[in-house]
């Protein structure tokens, strides 16, 4: 085993580990924090495979926004646990948590089947400058649409948790 | 070397548990987060395959798109729990069963 499957295993384990505590832990905070580091599980093998841009991107709006966005959600609303949330494997959870094991495996049996390719040494071009130039040319249109959803989006989240009562006030 | 297949399988692995956490988590904000790690996984997919040289420049841009979309997706997600709480007062999943209440 060499260098590069090490790090890939090792970062591989920090992944599925900070995915199981977001998916496992009934603590909010601590299930946010294990979201964190699945966060930054990911951007590390987007590094890894020399993705560097998409990997800085990751940090930034998953980390720096969405991250915070949850943090938010769970003040603004105070959530508590029920106790039905804690630990019980009720039949829901149960039938849950096997039809994702049957999906998983479906995938992986697919994943297993297909011949396996080796990732060349060199990287094919498709960092920040190649990106940027795509994003000017050929890809202009839906960068620009996609900023429009974002913005249409944002506006809509704002006006969705605005509270009825401020809403009235105003009126 | 690392192989293409063995990021799939990753992939195939976080996508599983982000789907059993959707499907078995009671509280809204930890479902929009189990939706991010499937999100995440199959973004993985396509910076996989870009690496291999199976996908030119679209593999990168491809993720880059469905990272702007989880930020809107979540973004409104979040705004519609608020929104739910202050309905409810309640953000589990299983206590939301009227419309238009």
């Amino acid at each position: 085993m060499d260098l590069a499957q090490l790090g890939f295993v090792l970062l591989s384990a920090v992944a599925i580990a900070g995915a199981l505590g977001a998916t496992t832990i009934d603590d909010l905070p601590r299930a946010l924090l294990s979201l964190v580091l699945f966060f930054f599980g990911v951007a590390a093998l987007f590094f890894m495979l020399h993705a560097e841009f998409i990997g800085v991107v990751q940090v930034l709006v998953y980390v720096g926004a969405v991250a915070v966005l949850f943090v938010f959600a769970i003040v603004l609303t105070r959530a508590r646990l029920q106790a039905t949330d804690i630990g019980r494997l009720v039949p829901s959870r149960v039938l849950g948590i096997f039809g994702a094991a049957v999906v998983g495996a479906g995938l992986a049996g697919v994943v297993a089947r297909t011949t396996d390719v080796p990732l060349p040494a060199v990287a094919p071009a498709g960092t920040t400058a190649p990106i940027g130039e795509a994003l000017m040319t050929r890809y202009l249109l839906p960068f620009e649409i996609v900023s429009v959803l974002l913005t249409a989006a944002l506006i809509g989240a704002v006006v969705i948790a605005l509270d009825d009562g401020a809403e009235r006030r105003d009126a | 070397m690392i192989s293409l297949n063995a990021v799939l399988m990753l992939s195939a692995v976080l996508f599983a548990v982000g789907l059993a956490g959707a499907l078995t988590r009671k509280n809204a904000i930890l479902v929009l987060v189990s939706i991010e790690i499937m999100m995440n996984a199959a973004n993985l997919n396509f910076i996989a395959f870009w690496r291999a040289g199976l996908l030119e420049l679209t593999g990168p841009l491809f993720a880059l798109f469905t990272l702007v979309i989880a930020g809107a997706e979540s973004a409104v997600g979040l705004a519609l729990v608020i929104a739910i709480y202050r309905h409810f007062k309640s953000v589990d999943v299983a206590n939301i069963q009227t419309l238009s209440g």
